[in-house]
């Protein structure tokens, strides 16, 4: 094409058999990239739906409201939802003040210098541990040392630990985008700096750390490993329908654990029960995720600048 | 300046000296009050752990026994039987289930940690069934044979070696499912096998759960494994199994057991420390009544012969 | 004033921010103290720092009866349900009486909480000292710089104490050479030593860690070969390819299946995958390497993909226009500018992918197999290093040698992910300089 030194105005237009070439060429990448983005979202759907046709004998509101019960093969999964749901709630109450926190350190107080550099590199470190390296340091650090002993607060403290870089990034984004300027101008005014971020940078902030906030729940709520030996049990029973059954001091059952046990440790299981704490498993972390993503969406939309 | 000294140093020394008072009554209160007592719903709580042989066992008592005693309430908590031995030695527990007998010196660890020694108790028997597909044309093996399948440098390891021909298993080899190397069963197949002679060879599949063993060969028709006879599906089967080729075998149900000639049998134990007193000792004779012993068959397990 | 004053001083004062952020961890450090550790029933050492808290509680409380311009006594007020508890504990005590010490007790809480907690400071100066609108900034400064090395801290702490449990073993009788190349992992054995020299009868207990860390590393070279294809096909076509909309749409997609917990993929591999495998392959056994690989490597294609495409967007559109003008379509553009500009990015998103795979625990202990082998092929069952810690560790006894061990293993995991990691970020930090 380049050779062509007189290209008329028609020829430009028509097209070459390079371009025709290049133009195939391109659609089969293109193609061929969609199928390989196709290749990895079909298992989401397939795994999601088998789980669901399999679960759908046993799914019910009384699955969720119900003990487990007789030996654990049949009956629901109210002391495991529950269990969870202290898991998290208790995680939630540390890591979130702390992760939000440690962003704003990073982001509007730390200067550009090689501790905040190491600082960075703990939190990337942090979030590449092991989940299982962390349920040796709770062992070893709050089941053990604290002496907490296997309790709700000590396997709480694990994923606390073990989520914190997820507030951490989701936060340090959301501060990130707030623009400069904004917190110049209440500079200006004479605000102090902690004046400017609880009233200018935090407010504007708020959706990447409720997104940040709430992407931790769903870390915390799937997790096995770090909970199995510092404080979720085999089985416990507790009362249903009564929310306040278990005590941050005693052990507690999880969803997690759950699934764990009844696929590969309690005998004659009915055939539904493990796909049905698959899926409400999968479900409630998926809500908790789709909740994330509206927010998002919806806070977005509002955004100013 | 100096008045409003005076008045710190005053509101200090109150403080300390009503924090000690607090603390040194605060002592003493507790002590009236029933051990183990959950203060807000006044219910009993016994603290029960240890073996995953057991676990389904001890949480079907726990359940059962919710029925009997509406006060008191059982934790049953799995992890293994080394779990409950360690609980037993810090203390931490009201009664831990053993599939393997406490050693003396965890005994004497836990008398010198607690102050009191672990009492055993036998609440049943297991038998470890030796389980193959149920398309497996082998109905009987011998302890030997069992040694030189799974032990170290043992030789046999395809099917016509045990004077079979294994249709459903192409390859003809013979893939060893075990436990994890610490869990009770794991120790006590060991024992019964070679004794403390020989290990196991390395490069079965060691499975975490006793229900994971079945179902794995009950999916696969060239596996075989160990795992407890209460864990039986309609897609394995038990073999039959003699001390040695001249013996008689044996299959794996409850009067061979009651009767000891089953070779691969164990007594499954709980132990209390100390002398059981109170909410424990009532749970515990529960657990040797009829009805607590019923619940042993139920699951799988050999009762006490006495009944 | 300083963080140091605020907490000791009995002089000047403070505003209600003050006195609820110093007051809200004391009052959860002494409940949980009440609910864990059975205060105030148990004395240990843990009761000094109780009792330096229990002075910050009076000194913020001093000060902020200050703000209100009243004189120091008025802590006393605090002292009314301590004498209504001694009382309580001490003496046998009409009803009546009970009564009324409790109403006391409750009521003069309630009003000291509404006044310390609730009621705003006198306007400007008083006599004990200057307004004190933003008294509570050095807190909050304080607590903020304390979160923010707080990662540090963590790190740290996870070193240290999975170190301080394994390191009793580590120093003291551990073969490290064997350790690392024996394949023999004989954690529980109880078979003599045949040439145990001098009589002394030595049990061969072995801990060769070998075929558990082959194991590992080539359950994630599987992963990672399944993963790393899709991975940044995916990111390409979502970053170069895609409209907006669409965009938005396969990004949360790739979040939810990032968001699966891992037990489900276990779960996954062992009913499913297994059957699968079984039928495909006619392989006598579905828990193999291949299963948990591609297990793996669907758990880490999320993080792929978002890093990897990242790293293609962090290519300024300079050189995307740059090719284009130049006639390139955008294949080309793709295949001769974005990667080679981006090609940093794209191996920290590989790393980061690894480092997931490695540490992966409840899906490679259910679908694996399970089994200490050297691994000869993707149909080959094999044992990892994370799925032995979680196998073991509920049944050994604590201070044990197996025990130490399995804590030993995890230092060793805690060294291959932080490794992993660091090169990620010196990588993607090459990016941003360059």
């Amino acid at each position: 094409m380049n050779n062509n030194t007189d290209i008329s105005s028609e020829a430009m237009f028509t097209e070459t058999d390079i371009g025709r070439r290049n133009r195939f060429i391109e659609n089969v990448f293109k193609t061929f990239f969609f199928i390989m983005t196709c290749l990895m979202i079909l298992p989401l759907l397939l795994i999601i739906g088998y789980l669901f046709y399999k679960a759908l004998p046993v799914l019910s509101l009384d699955f969720l409201f119900t003990n487990p019960k007789d030996n654990m093969q049949a009956g629901g999964l109210w002391a495991p939802f529950l269990g969870t749901i202290y898991l998290v709630v208790v995680s939630l109450l540390v890591a979130a003040p702390i992760g939000v926190f440690s962003a704003v350190y990073l982001n509007e107080y730390a200067r550009d210098n090689w501790f905040t550099r190491i600082v960075n590199l703990a939190v990337v470190n942090l979030a590449g541990v092991p989940s299982i390296v962390h349920a040796l340091f709770g062992v070893g650090a709050f089941v053990l040392f604290a002496g907490l002993g296997e309790s709700i607060l000590a396997a709480s403290l694990t994923l606390a630990i073990m989520t914190l870089p997820v507030i951490i990034a989701s936060t340090t984004e959301a501060l990130k985008a707030v623009p400069m300027s904004f917190r110049e101008a209440c500079w200006n005014l004479g605000a102090t700096r902690w004046q400017t971020i609880r009233r200018i940078v935090l407010p504007n902030s708020i959706s990447g750390i409720l997104t940040g906030v709430i992407l931790q729940v769903s870390r915390a709520a799937g997790e096995t490993a770090p909970i199995m030996f510092t404080g979720a049990v085999f089985y416990k029973a507790i009362a249903e329908g009564n929310i306040f059954a278990y005590n941050i001091g005693d052990q507690c059952m999880a969803l997690s654990l759950h699934l764990y046990t009844i696929s590969t440790q309690v005998p004659d299981v009915a055939e539904g029960i493990p796909y049905g704490t698959a899926i409400v498993l999968v479900g409630s972390v998926l809500l908790v995720n789709a909740a994330a993503i509206v927010l998002r969406v919806y806070l977005r939309t509002r955004k100013k600048w | 300046m100096t008045k409003r000294n005076w008045i710190s140093y005053a509101i200090i020394s109150i403080f300390v000296f009503l924090v000690c008072g607090f603390v040194i009554l605060g002592r003493s209160y507790d002590k009236t009050e029933v051990n183990g007592v959950d203060k807000e719903t006044g219910r009993s709580i016994i603290k029960n752990k240890g073996s995953d042989t057991m676990v389904n066992l001890a949480q079907a008592w726990a359940e059962a026994y919710r029925g009997v005693a509406d006060t008191v309430s059982v934790e049953v908590a799995g992890g293994g039987s080394g779990t409950g031995v360690a609980a037993l030695i810090n203390g931490t527990v009201d009664i831990a289930n053993c599939s393997r007998q406490v050693k003396d010196e965890e005994k004497q660890k836990a008398l010198e940690n607690t102050g009191k020694e672990p009492i055993e108790f036998i609440v049943g028997y297991d038998a470890l069934a030796v389980y193959v597909h149920k398309e497996n044309p082998l109905d009987k093996i011998t302890i030997p044979q069992l040694a030189d399948i799974y032990g170290e440098e043992g030789n046999i390891t395809k099917w016509d070696q045990l004077g079979i021909a294994n249709s459903g298993c192409k390859s003809d080899k013979i893939i060893r499912i075990s436990r994890q190397s610490n869990s009770g069963t794991y120790f006590y197949f060991r024992e019964a096998l070679f004794g403390k002679a020989r290990d196991f060879e390395l490069g079965s599949l060691d499975l975490h759960g006793s229900k994971d063993v079945v179902e794995v060969i009950g999916r696969t028709p060239c596996a075989i494994g160990y795992s407890g006879m209460g864990y039986a599906t309609d897609h394995v089967k038990m073999l039959e199994v003699a001390i040695t080729s001249d013996e008689p075998y044996y299959a794996p149900n409850l009067e061979n057991v009651i009767a000891k000639t089953y070779p691969i049998a164990r007594p499954l134990y709980m132990y209390s420390l100390g002398e059981p007193t109170g909410e424990a000792k009532a749970y515990l004779d529960w657990i040797f009544s009829e009805e607590g012993q019923k619940i042993v068959e139920e699951l799988g397990f050999v009762p006490l012969e006495s009944k | 004033m300083k963080f140091f004053q605020i907490c000791f001083s009995f002089r000047g004062r403070i505003n209600r921010a003050a006195w609820w952020l110093l007051n809200l961890p004391i009052f959860t450090i002494f409940a949980i103290s009440v609910i864990a550790y059975d205060f105030p029933t148990k004395i240990s050492l843990g009761f000094i720092p109780l009792l330096v808290l229990a002075w910050v509680h009076l000194a913020v409380t001093a000060k902020r009866w200050h703000d209100k311009d009243r004189p120091t006594w008025w802590v006393l007020f605090h002292f009314i349900p301590l004498i209504g508890v001694f009382f309580l504990l001490s003496a046998q005590l009409s009803s009546g009486l009970w009564i009324l010490i409790y109403l006391i007790t409750i009521i003069n809480g309630l009003w000291t909480l509404f006044e310390l907690g609730f009621m705003k400071g006198t306007e400007g100066s008083n006599q004990y000292g200057p307004d004190s609108e933003t008294s509570s900034e050095s807190i909050i400064d304080v607590y903020i710089s304390l979160c923010g090395i707080s990662s540090i801290v963590f790190v740290f702490g996870i070193f240290f104490f999975v170190f301080k449990e394994g390191a009793g073993f580590l120093f003291g009788g551990l073969d490290i050479w064997e350790f690392l190349t024996s394949e023999e992992w004989y954690p529980t054995s109880q078979v003599l030593k045949e040439n145990s020299i001098l009589g002394e009868p030595e049990i061969n207990k072995r801990y060769g860690t070998f075929a558990l860390i082959l194991g590992t590393f080539s359950v994630t070279a599987l992963a990672m070969l399944l993963a790393v294809p899709f991975g940044l096909g995916a990111a390409i076509f979502v970053s170069e390819f895609c409209s907006p909309k669409l965009r938005e749409t396969f990004k949360i997609v790739i979040e939810f299946l990032a968001a699966i917990p891992s037990v489900v993929w276990g779960f996954i591999g062992l009913t499913v995958m297994n059957q699968l495998i079984i039928a495909v392959f006619n392989a006598p056994i579905g828990l193999t390497m291949l299963n948990g690989g591609i297990m793996l490597a669907l758990m880490s294609v999320p993080i792929i993909v978002s890093i990897a495409e990242d790293a293609l967007k962090a290519v300024p559109d300079s050189y995307r226009e740059a090719a284009e003008a130049l006639g390139a379509t955008r294949w080309q553009v793709i295949y001769r500018v974005l990667l080679p500009a981006a090609k940093n990015g794209l191996l920290a998103a590989v790393l980061l992918g690894a480092a997931r795979s490695i540490g992966e625990t409840m899906a490679v202990l259910m679908a694996t197999g399970h089994s200490v082998n050297i691994p000869s092929g993707p149909l080959s069952w094999i044992r990892t290093l994370t799925a032995t810690i979680a196998a073991e560790l509920g049944e050994v006894a604590r201070g044990d040698e197996h025990y130490q061990v399995l804590f030993i293993i995890g230092i060793l995991l805690f060294s291959i992910t932080f490794v992993v990691n660091l090169i990620a970020d010196l990588v993607i930090k090459g990016i941003r300089q360059s």
